[in-house]
């Protein structure tokens, strides 16, 4: 809820600009920029209308944006021309949709009474209602102790090769949230729904203001955002610091502040596979095709398939009454015992999709048990994924 | 083939199973045999369909049964076969028409097994239906927990049971998550005691956490609460569990309750908690006949790869009188000491290493056996000492039992109270003080007193 955010200070930069009626110029290339990069935050349904809004700082040469959802807000300026500093909010959406339409020209943009936004480009001339700045949550402060760098794009390859496995929804046992955990020399991430795990770790590193271990548990939608953020960065490495109830990580300019999530992420140490003996190593674009083809005739709620393990051959398949039924078969080097076990196809090609081309191993137990898939090749990242079948 | 239709005369198979239904117990025949399926005939081997490759030992089981069949119906088949799917082309079932079924499999959905981070894995994997031994005692409750398990929250939700220490209570209630999870992986099952609930929630309380409490507990499928009764007194746990409780109900999930006592005997739970668990059905165990005991004690050492001869068995079935943990304890005290010292196990040898384990056991002081122990010993009746009798001749005895009765058991004073007909607790005490100092000045009573304790072995 609101809690963390308002009753953090306001930042330096905002209060300055506090009451002065806003005049800025900025391009719509610079701006648009910044609203493609902040839309994903502001939420479609809420029933909080000054949330439906950008809040819009300037300040010396910058124009500051400012978007939240009371849980998750971005934070990111481009460089304006400031004829007077100050504040104003503007309806997010409409604002996006309507730069988008602009000419690549510069942008004036001038608070008005009424807290009524007048927006110039060329012979374009808008007045757009907008809220009292004052009603904006106020955003919480970047700690200035505590803070650890993370190289961009290890984040982001763990992100991509986690994020998925995340529970979507309000799901029992376990948070819609990824675990990530800090070591002076090594960086995890494991995220899970209750059926599937992925773990990845990634040593070698070094993180300085890191003592111990830092444990961090990531919502969701901070995930999907962070995602967002650094495929389209730049920048080398990002700021990653917490409060306590807020997580902060600053890439580049922006600064995403999300609200911590409360409870006990699953103990998931526990189901990590330790005796699985049939193993087996396949091409992963070979065995994700063939997954895919005899998924189309698995039954569509619980996307069932087969796989079967026999002397030299992985057979796959799936059934239903409604469209009929598939096999497929790869060829491997197998000379243990036969084993039969049915999978989500789902998350089968989840994995498969995240592992990206090369070999993959698998390995099992039994029928009952969990599987284990991993690349063949080692690299620096050590990432594993882990199935509970399914009875099928 | 694998439909028969009404017009059609029953397939072979199809007969064999009617009759075995009417000779094997349903829930074996149920699990078994109810989902086999008839697959072809070809010389003379009749071939049944299984639908996993386990039940092909379905054959060795019932094979009696089953050649039985065969000769009664006049089947003229030299041997049955079991085939999975998949395993044998041949056994693949064929539609008239020759082409292969769709849908080679019985209309079992399958279900995603999900990782079990703290539930069914906390459980003793002991404690199972088939370690259980049922008797005339324990039948009831069994039965009921095994309806339970074949149909979490649609046979009886919530289901109560209760009974004495070591009666085997926390057994059947874990045999219940056991069998679930075996029949149904996808099903969430959290076990705990209520001591770990309470303790949970006060953590929980303290850190501020209780969405992810609640969360736990309000989202599993089948709940096993252990203990029930170390709710008492405890306002702020009951409140939380009966928010909980109404939740899992409301939403049909199995909540299991195990307590010491029946419902009506919880006195301090509150009432609108103690209704709900009169809402299902209530089990109570009793305490194992002998028979029982005697088939508990074979099952247990049968388990440890030790041979129990009979006499030894009702041996220790007939002197240990209390529970069944008592009764285990003892078997485990012999077998430990004849592995040990390397000796067979005999009823002389089992008479002496158990001697002083059943001789504590006999020499249990309760109450009543001081009462019995005075009345004896000043030639009255028991009615008399509990009486509200209260001629000199009768008062003495009386306030001697009392004092024992105060140092030699646990009981309270107003315990002891009730248990004298309705005393007053501060009779009681005005009991316990007058011989305690009577005794330290009259040497005759302080023997009494001693002859008293010794026999009565505290």
């Amino acid at each position: 809820m609101a809690e963390g955010l308002q009753l953090m200070p306001v930042e330096a930069i905002a209060s300055a600009a506090g009451a002065a009626p806003l005049e800025i110029t900025v391009s719509k290339f610079e701006l648009l920029r910044e609203l493609t990069a902040t839309q994903g935050v502001v939420e479609r349904k809420t029933t909080i209308p000054i949330l439906s809004n950008y809040l819009f700082e300037a300040a010396g040469d910058k124009l500051s944006l400012t978007a939240t959802d009371l849980d998750l807000s971005l934070r990111t300026s481009c460089v304006a021309k400031v004829k007077k500093e100050g504040a104003c909010t503007i309806p997010a959406r409409k604002l996006h949709d309507y730069v988008k339409l602009l000419p690549d020209a510069d942008i004036t943009i001038k608070l008005l009474e009424n807290h009524w936004v007048s927006i110039r480009c060329g012979r374009s001339n808008t007045k757009m209602v907008g809220m009292a700045r004052s009603n904006f949550p106020s955003l919480p402060t970047f700690p200035t102790a505590g803070v650890v760098k993370i190289p961009s794009q290890v984040l982001r390859s763990m992100i991509a090769k986690t994020g998925f496995a995340i529970a979507s929804e309000e799901s029992r046992y376990t948070l819609n949230g990824a675990l990530m955990v800090l070591k002076p020399e090594s960086i995890t991430m494991v995220a899970t729904d209750g059926h599937r795990l992925a773990h990845i770790e990634r040593g070698g590193g070094k993180f300085e203001g890191v003592s111990g271990e830092m444990k961090t548990l990531v919502p969701k939608k901070a995930m999907d955002e962070l995602k967002s953020l650094l495929d389209s960065t730049d920048a080398e490495e990002i700021e990653f610091a917490k409060d306590e109830s807020t997580l902060f990580f600053r890439i580049g300019q922006r600064l995403l502040t999300s609200r911590q999530l409360t409870g006990q992420f699953p103990n998931f140490e526990a189901v990590l596979p330790k005796d699985n003996n049939k193993s087996i190593t396949v091409h992963g674009e070979e065995l994700s095709a063939a997954i895919s083809r005899v998924a189309q005739f698995a039954d569509e709620r619980s996307r069932a398939v087969k796989m079967r393990l026999e002397k030299g051959e992985l057979k796959l398949s799936a059934s239903s009454t409604e469209t009929g039924e598939s096999e497929d078969s790869i060829e491997i080097d197998y000379n243990g015992d036969m084993i039969q076990i049915g999978f989500n196809a789902q998350y089968l090609l989840d994995f498969l999709k995240a592992a990206g081309n090369g070999d993959v191993k698998l390995e099992f137990k039994d029928s009952q048990s969990a599987g284990q898939m991993r690349p063949a090749e080692g690299e620096e990242y050590k990432y594993r994924y882990i199935v509970m079948p399914m009875r099928i | 083939m694998s439909v028969s239709s009404p017009t059609l005369a029953p397939n072979p198979w199809l007969r064999i199973l009617d009759a075995l239904e009417k000779k094997i117990n349903r829930h074996s025949y149920d699990t078994w045999l109810k989902p086999t399926r008839y697959s072809h005939s070809s010389g003379g081997t009749l071939f049944v369909w299984v639908p996993k490759p386990e039940f092909c030992q379905v054959g060795d089981k019932y094979a009696d049964l089953i050649q039985e069949a065969l000769d009664n119906l006049g089947l003229e088949y030299q041997e049955v076969k079991f085939v999975p799917p998949g395993d044998d082309p041949a056994a693949t079932p064929v539609r008239h028409d020759g082409g292969l079924s769709a849908y080679s499999a019985p209309a079992t959905h399958p279900s995603q097994s999900r990782f079990d981070w703290d539930g069914a894995a906390q459980l003793n994997p002991r404690y199972t239906f088939d370690a259980f031994v049922i008797g005339s005692g324990n039948q009831f409750a069994h039965a009921a927990c095994q309806a339970v398990a074949e149909r979490p929250s649609k046979a009886y939700n919530p289901l109560f049971l209760y009974g004495g220490v070591g009666m085997g209570k926390t057994h059947l209630m874990q045999a219940i998550g056991h069998e679930i999870s075996k029949r149904q992986p996808q099903l969430g099952i959290c076990y705990v005691s209520s001591e770990k609930f309470t303790n949970e929630m006060i953590n929980s309380l303290r850190y501020d956490k209780m969405t992810s409490f609640r969360d736990k507990f309000r989202n599993v499928d089948v709940l096993l609460v252990d203990d029930i009764q170390f709710l008492a007194q405890k306002e702020r746990t009951q409140e939380e569990f009966f928010h909980t409780f109404n939740a899992l109900h409301e939403s049909m999930r199995q909540i299991v309750i195990a307590s010491d006592r029946s419902p009506k005997e919880l006195a301090e739970i509150e009432d609108r908690l103690r209704s709900r668990f009169e809402w299902g059905l209530i089990a109570d165990i009793q305490a194992p006949d002998l028979e029982t005991k005697v088939a508990i004690l074979q099952k247990k050492s049968e388990q440890e790869k030790v041979t129990l001869p009979t006499d030894v068995a009702l041996y220790i079935a007939s002197n240990i009188r209390s529970n069944v943990r008592e009764l285990e304890g003892a078997l485990i005290r012999l077998v430990a000491h004849s592995s040990l010292i390397g000796a067979e196990i005999t009823l002389p040898y089992t008479q002496q290493v158990l001697k002083n384990f059943i001789d504590s056991q006999a020499r249990k002081v309760t109450i009543e056996s001081i009462q019995k122990s005075v009345a004896e010993q000043f030639g009255l009746r028991l009615v008399e000492i509990k009486a509200k009798n209260n001629s000199r001749a009768i008062v003495y005895p009386r306030q001697i039992a009392m004092y024992l009765a105060k140092h030699l058991t646990e009981a309270s004073l107003p315990e002891i109270g009730r248990q004298f007909g309705g005393k007053h607790h501060t009779t009681v005490l005005h009991s316990v003080e007058k011989i305690d100092g009577v005794r330290k000045t009259d040497k005759d009573l302080n023997r009494l007193l001693n002859k008293l304790t010794e026999q009565l072995g505290g």
